[in-house]
């Protein structure tokens, strides 16, 4: 029995293997680099470098130029979340009913998740300046008229809107997958009960898609942190830094200012603090699925 | 009648500002005859233009050397290029030739030795003249320009006819060119100037092509200056630039920081601006845009007195063979038949670039005609002098001059400018040093 136990083990692992050798190759060699250029000065680009320490990071906590797009992640990490999360669930609802033509309409929203983010970005710069300009001449609303995507207060909301036009679809396939384990007999029973549509979302629907909940608030939160393609098509961070996020300044810290070694710090503070609020948010919702399912 | 004046254009400003060159006819000859059976892949790292040079050349190359063939990884842009080969040195994946701007970043690759001397091959002696500074380094040649850019204004005649303000004379200062602005104005044209202040090269052409004619005008080491610590771009001299684009800012279009190169060029070519400030290079895309507009490409009249007016000239893109080049030779044999007169003319037709090399005959867009008629007849010129600049500069000047768009202070727009120039020197003090020990004062 332990020999066939052993055996088992060793076949499970080599299957393994091969996984975690491309993993460790791909995934955590190059961390492990971004760290160690992290506590150098290198430019990028010379063969040379010194060892700096943690200079770096003590650098960037006080310089306006991580900052600034530090706290523009934030904001843009928020508020998709909460737009893909309540938009992909409502849609998910909407579409998981008997409805004619469901199937084209499930397919139609999804279709943009399916678009390159730099044309998407580049859709949504044609939109803001284009028919939307038109509509704010018609309108005469000064701000419309002269492209929100030139203005510092809007440009970051217009990133906003953009990912969540191009993301919400993704995030309502994850619901409908949620949705779809429902039995039906809660739903009849609650009928039954007379319960409100409001009743049946709260004590039954809510609870019980709390898996999808729970990936879908984590994806939606990492991928925000991480977004770069569709922010520089639509707006290259500007104006000013008006709406560069953390992935777009250490593209430029790195490759446009020639300091490899900042980008390759500022890059690992971004990664522990998408490893952070995975965690923080794995162990409430978590706790929050094991609470619906008892 | 037009074509034939533009080969004599062509011609003189060859002649006008090449009193040096050197006819290498020889060489080509040698080495084709010689290597008939050249073969491999030559992998080319450029933008979509040069892309298609290359092609046009290759075919000709081809025909000597069947076996040879190109490969193209092409890049948005500028910034997109140095963005891959920095990723392409990190990941010690060079292809065997680049063709890059023509700035400080080809002193910095050739000091790293990811590109090799080209002395050898004799090219230099091909060019026509220009400042050369920048490719080379120490006593090697590195880098092969093939197009020379001229930086300015686009006047669509169409519009200014259609508003009734004539322009028999191009303007030759500020005052002349906000004149004009404010006629057309007057007459009904909205914003007579299309800016595309969201984009790095377009927000800050005004910004450096006013210091190249002013600042330097009134202090040739300005630059040199800030490195050493004696100005700075917090400094009165600097300050000026802002408040003069502040004269033009109530013709510029409303939307401007909102407005991409692809909406400015629009809004000339359908008439909604009469002025389009950026380099020559973009006249193929106007032209593919409106093949009959009276357009024409003048020298920046923002030289605030008509004496410091100048033309901004610079050799702008080159190649460069990298130090993983598989094949070498192939590669100084390929670059050695691309600079050759008649295949310099097929690059330059298939690129519409102003040509690099002594005695090319091509015919460009009629638009250029002004422009290099005034380089010919002697106007003086200055280098595109931001490209000895630090690296970094363009991007920090963007995001200074977009705040200022957007209703910054223009003095803590210069300080923040100035701020950030400081981290760039700090990281990068090799550059600083090799500055001033290859600086000269005038």
């Amino acid at each position: 029995m332990t020999n066939k136990n052993n055996r088992e083990m060793l076949i499970a692992s080599a299957m393994v293997l091969p996984a975690l050798i491309l993993y460790l190759i791909f995934q955590i060699w190059p961390l492990l680099g971004g760290f160690y250029y992290s506590l150098t000065d290198w430019d990028g680009i010379a063969r040379v470098y010194n060892f700096i320490g943690l200079d770096n990071y003590k650098t960037l906590f006080q310089d306006e130029n991580v900052l600034i797009p530090l706290k523009n992640s934030c904001v843009f990490a928020f508020f998709s979340m909460i737009l893909l999360n309540v938009l992909g669930l409502a849609f998910a609802i909407g579409l998981d009913r008997e409805i004619k033509g469901k199937n084209f309409l499930r397919a139609l929203m999804f279709l943009p998740a399916m678009l390159s983010p730099l044309i998407v970005g580049y859709i949504f710069s044609f939109i803001f300046s284009e028919p939307l300009s038109a509509l704010g001449d018609a309108l005469n609303i000064e701000i419309l008229k002269n492209n929100l995507l030139g203005s510092q207060q809007w440009s970051l909301a217009c990133c906003i809107i953009g990912v969540t036009w191009r993301m919400t679809g993704w995030y309502m396939v994850v619901y409908l997958a949620g949705l779809q384990t429902i039995p039906s007999e809660l739903f009849e029973a609650a009928d039954i009960d007379g319960a409100s549509v409001w009743k049946k979302f709260k004590n039954i629907t809510f609870p019980l898609i709390a898996p999808a909940y729970t990936i879908n608030m984590v994806l939606s939160v990492e991928r925000a942190f991480k977004e770069y393609d569709m922010v520089f098509s639509l707006t290259g961070g500007g104006p000013g830094n008006s709406s560069e996020l953390l992935a777009l300044t250490i593209y430029n810290e790195s490759f446009a200012n020639h300091r490899g070694g900042y980008g390759s710090a500022i890059g690992i503070i971004l990664f522990t603090m998408i490893v952070l609020v995975t965690f923080i948010q794995m162990k409430f919702l978590r706790e929050r699925e094991a609470n619906a399912r008892s | 009648m037009k074509k034939t004046f533009r080969k004599i254009a062509i011609l003189a400003l060859a002649a006008t500002i090449a009193p040096t060159m050197i006819f290498a006819n020889g060489s080509q000859e040698e080495m084709t005859s010689s290597d008939n059976g050249k073969s491999g892949t030559i992998t080319v790292l450029v933008e979509a233009m040069e892309a298609e040079g290359l092609k046009a050349v290759m075919k000709d190359y081809q025909k000597i050397n069947p076996n040879v063939k190109l490969e193209t990884i092409i890049a948005t842009d500028t910034e997109n290029k140095d963005t891959v080969l920095t990723a392409k040195i990190a990941s010690n994946d060079l292809p065997d030739m680049i063709c890059t701007q023509v700035k400080s970043n080809i002193g910095e690759y050739a000091k790293n030795g990811y590109i090799i001397p080209l002395t050898d091959t004799g090219i230099q002696d091909r060019l026509i003249k220009g400042d050369q500074s920048l490719l080379w380094r120490g006593d090697d040649f590195y880098a092969v320009p093939t197009q020379f850019s001229t930086s300015g204004i686009y006047v669509n005649f169409d519009v200014l006819k259609e508003y009734g303000v004539e322009m028999n004379e191009m303007p030759q200062c500020l005052g002349d060119f906000v004149a004009v602005c404010a006629k057309l104005q007057k007459a009904g044209l909205e914003s007579p100037i299309a800016i595309s202040a969201k984009e790095s090269g377009p927000v800050t052409a005004f910004v450096f092509q006013y210091v190249y004619q002013n600042v330097y005008g009134q202090n040739p080491n300005w630059y040199a200056d800030v490195l050493r610590g004696k100005d700075g771009w917090n400094g009165e001299l600097f300050k000026s630039t802002y408040q003069a684009y502040g004269q033009l800012l109530p013709f510029v279009n409303k939307d401007a920081l909102g407005c991409d190169k692809n909406s400015a060029i629009k809004k000339i070519v359908l008439g909604e601006a009469a002025f389009y400030i950026d380099t020559s290079a973009q006249t193929t895309s106007l032209r593919n845009l409106a093949p009959d507009m009276d357009l024409v490409f003048i020298a920046p009249p923002f030289a605030t007195d008509a004496k410091d007016m100048k033309a901004i000239v610079s050799f702008d893109n080159a190649y460069a063979i990298t130090s993983q080049a598989t094949d070498v030779e192939l590669c100084k044999d390929f670059l050695l038949f691309l600079t050759t007169a008649e295949e310099s003319a097929v690059y330059a037709t298939a690129t519409q670039f102003m040509p690099t090399i002594t005695g090319t005959k091509v015919n460009l867009d009629p638009a250029l005609d002004h422009i290099i008629s005034v380089i010919s007849s002697g106007m003086d010129t200055v280098p595109m002098l931001s490209r000895q600049w630090i690296p970094g500069i363009k991007s920090i000047m963007k995001k200074g001059t977009q705040d200022w768009f957007a209703g910054k202070d223009y003095v803590e727009v210069c300080d923040n400018i100035d701020n950030e120039h400081q981290r760039l020197m700090k990281a990068n003090p090799s550059y600083v040093e090799d500055f001033l020990a290859n600086y000269t004062d005038l």
